[in-house]
């Protein structure tokens, strides 16, 4: 059920992304081939794929987590997507720390486990990476004044 | 030149102090990120690309770390085979059929020192045959045009797909999926801008390091999340890291076969480290395994994989290196970060740029005996490591992840796109579509494209072309057999399964 499910997605994908493809257009000196016909045959030989997926749709029987673990998922998903956002404005060690935190808590962590692993990780880090291999973190726009 | 003063000059890049201290490094990590299930070699090299542009280092450099980090993890993986019965990475399954026997049975150091030595033997031996066969190759590939190049790397594809565990046509569809990312944005040699949605940080292409760690690292942490596992006991270990002569001696033809035949699978195109093991184990099963012995902690099942995984781990350069053409997801990382340093890997790699060729082939020497010494004297306290609770590994490997996706382009934008592809890549691990082949096809999309185009180009629009002249009818063969081959190799390999692991 689950490929025949995977199937048809991959077919509509293919779909879309060859009607996209079909409509670009090309610019100067394109040769025998413009930009649109490599995606296009993409589009093609991945909806061949799908159909083919969808035919022959084996036994295959995917082990998808129990609730509880779509509960951690979508946690720690969601701690990304905020970690994209308060990066800049709180500073790498205090979003990480944050973060990391709630990634060590969800892997069975105690919170004051947890909030140390998350300081300790973020510190010595933020140290490996800034004074000694040279990249550039963000240090927090906040604590600037 | 002669070979030997060409490896001379190897050894003078190999030997210069911070090539020496990256081989090292390389080694140190590829054991541990080897050791540590759910961590491979694609994450560790993904998460260093950036830090490698951050710090200037020369590309030989770069590739003297990365190529460190991935034979050093076919050191490391036996490490937990042997001590925990959970593989470090695919490639040191096999290893876990005798090697955890015989640490259930006390003798966890043996095997562990049989595993670093046969680990040598194969990654020392196969470097000879590296140096030898790779240049040879490249003769074959300078006659090599665009059709030529389009042809094999389909056949790169078809390869990869039938040789991934599970079903193929998923297989074929992650490497389409993978060509299609590629492109997305400006398209090459052109003025067209491709599925860019109107984002503008997307004209450049999805980058490769965020891709590649949001379907690796991110898409690994939330598996490893998404399963309640029951954490296996970490096998004390007892006793000295060493084996009597008897027992070395017991293995030699052993490692030998094994790392000649692990070589040659480790030079085709898709097969790689892991099947090598499996054929070794099975071949050597049928030759030496005399009292039926194999499965139950002989220490012949620990020589085989480990010098078959090391030596094509090893082969697996030559197609990347003289044809840049890549048959796995780690060769195919290295590649990138050739590319992104302006080098095009190829016939021509040999000859304008020896410096890679041969500083990589002399540091492999120096990182090998750096490996043995690791995992000799030392590995009571990489199996230290193994101790530490997950939940202080994986928030390691989380903010690594973070670090690495954001040094790329100080975007906060581009920690989305992990994010959401560390979903896409959690959903597609769990439906069963194998993730090596995304990363195959993100690499050569933009290769392939162009060479598509510039044969078209040649032949005036016409087809045709990519039939005509022997090399590509017979890439095109190769094309069929690849397709054909995983039932012959599927009969095989699960001859050489015992039955009981199936069941636990």
């Amino acid at each position: 059920m689950s490929d025949r499910i995977a199937g048809i997605v991959i077919l509509i994908f293919a779909t879309w992304y060859g009607f996209g493809a079909s409509r670009l257009k090309a610019g100067f000196g394109s040769g025998p081939i413009g930009p649109k016909d490599f995606p296009l045959i993409l589009a093609l030989i991945l909806a061949l794929i799908g159909i083919a997926i969808l035919i022959t749709g084996s036994s295959f029987k995917p082990k998808w987590p129990e609730a509880a673990n779509w509960l951690d998922i979508g946690l720690v998903i969601a701690s990304f997507v905020a970690y994209a956002f308060l990066i800049v404005p709180i500073g790498f060690i205090a979003a990480t720390t944050l973060e990391t935190g709630l990634v060590s808590q969800r892997f069975g962590a105690k919170w004051w486990q947890a909030l140390a692993t998350g300081f300790g990780i973020s510190v010595a880090l933020y140290a490996l990476f800034v004074w000694v291999l040279g990249v550039s973190l963000p240090s927090g726009r906040i604590f600037r004044g | 030149m002669d070979v030997l003063s060409l490896l001379g000059q190897g050894f003078a890049v190999a030997l210069q102090p911070i090539n020496l201290l990256l081989v090292f490094v390389g080694a140190l990590v590829g054991t541990i990120i080897g050791m540590l299930p759910g961590v491979g070699p694609i994450n560790a090299i993904a998460i260093l690309i950036p830090i490698t542009f951050a710090l200037g280092l020369p590309a030989e450099s770069s590739i003297i770390l990365f190529a460190g980090i991935y034979y050093g993890s076919q050191y490391g993986n036996s490490i937990s085979s042997i001590l925990l019965n959970v593989p470090g990475t695919a490639s040191s399954v096999v290893t876990t059929f005798d090697g955890y026997p015989m640490a259930q049975q006390g003798r966890a150091g043996p095997a562990l020192a049989m595993s670093a030595i046969a680990s040598f033997f194969g990654g020392t031996l196969s470097i000879f045959f590296l140096i030898f066969f790779a240049p040879l190759l490249s003769k074959l590939a300078i006659k090599f045009g665009p059709a030529e190049y389009f042809v094999l790397m389909i056949f790169a594809f078809t390869a990869l797909s039938s040789l991934t565990e599970g079903n193929t046509l998923k297989a074929l569809a992650s490497a389409v999926f993978g060509l299609i990312l590629a492109t997305v944005g400006l398209e090459p040699q052109g003025t067209t801008v491709r599925f860019t949605f109107g984002q503008l940080k997307l004209y450049d292409g999805l980058d490769f390091v965020v891709l590649v760690i949001g379907f690796y690292a991110v898409s690994e942490v939330l598996n490893i999340l998404s399963e309640t596992q029951v954490g296996g006991e970490v096998r004390k270990l007892t006793g000295r890291v060493m084996i009597s002569m008897k027992e070395l001696t017991s293995s030699f033809w052993v490692m030998l076969r094994s790392s000649i035949s692990g070589f040659l699978i480790g030079v085709m195109p898709g097969a790689g480290a892991t099947i090598a093991t499996f054929i070794a184990y099975s071949t050597e099963k049928q030759i030496v395994d005399r009292e039926n012995t194999f499965g139950k902690g002989d220490i012949r099942g620990v020589a085989a994989p480990e010098a078959a995984n090391n030596s094509a781990a090893v082969g697996a350069f030559i197609p990347m290196l003289s044809l840049g053409v890549p048959g796995s997801g780690t060769t195919a990382v290295i590649l990138a970060t050739l590319l992104s340093y302006g080098i095009t890997p190829g016939p021509l790699l040999m000859q304008n740029n020896p410096k890679i060729f041969w500083g990589l082939a002399a540091s492999m020497y120096v990182g090998n005996l750096m490996l043995l010494i690791l995992n000799l004297p030392f590995v009571g306290l990489f199996a230290k490591i193994l101790l530490v609770p997950r939940w202080v590994l994986m928030p390691i490997v989380a903010t690594l992840s973070f670090v690495g996706v954001y040094s790329v382009n100080n975007s906060p934008f581009d920690i989305l796109l992990m994010t959401g592809f560390g979903l896409l890549g959690l959903i597609m691990r769990k439906m069963g579509f194998p993730l090596a082949p995304v990363i195959l096809g993100l690499v050569l999309g933009e290769l392939m494209e162009v060479n598509l185009r510039r044969a078209l180009n040649y032949s005036n629009g016409d087809w045709s072309t990519f039939f005509q002249g022997p090399i590509v009818l017979v890439l095109w063969a190769f094309t069929l057999i690849s397709l054909i081959l995983p039932f012959v190799l599927k009969q095989l390999t699960q001859r050489a399964k015992p039955g009981k692991l199936q069941g636990e």
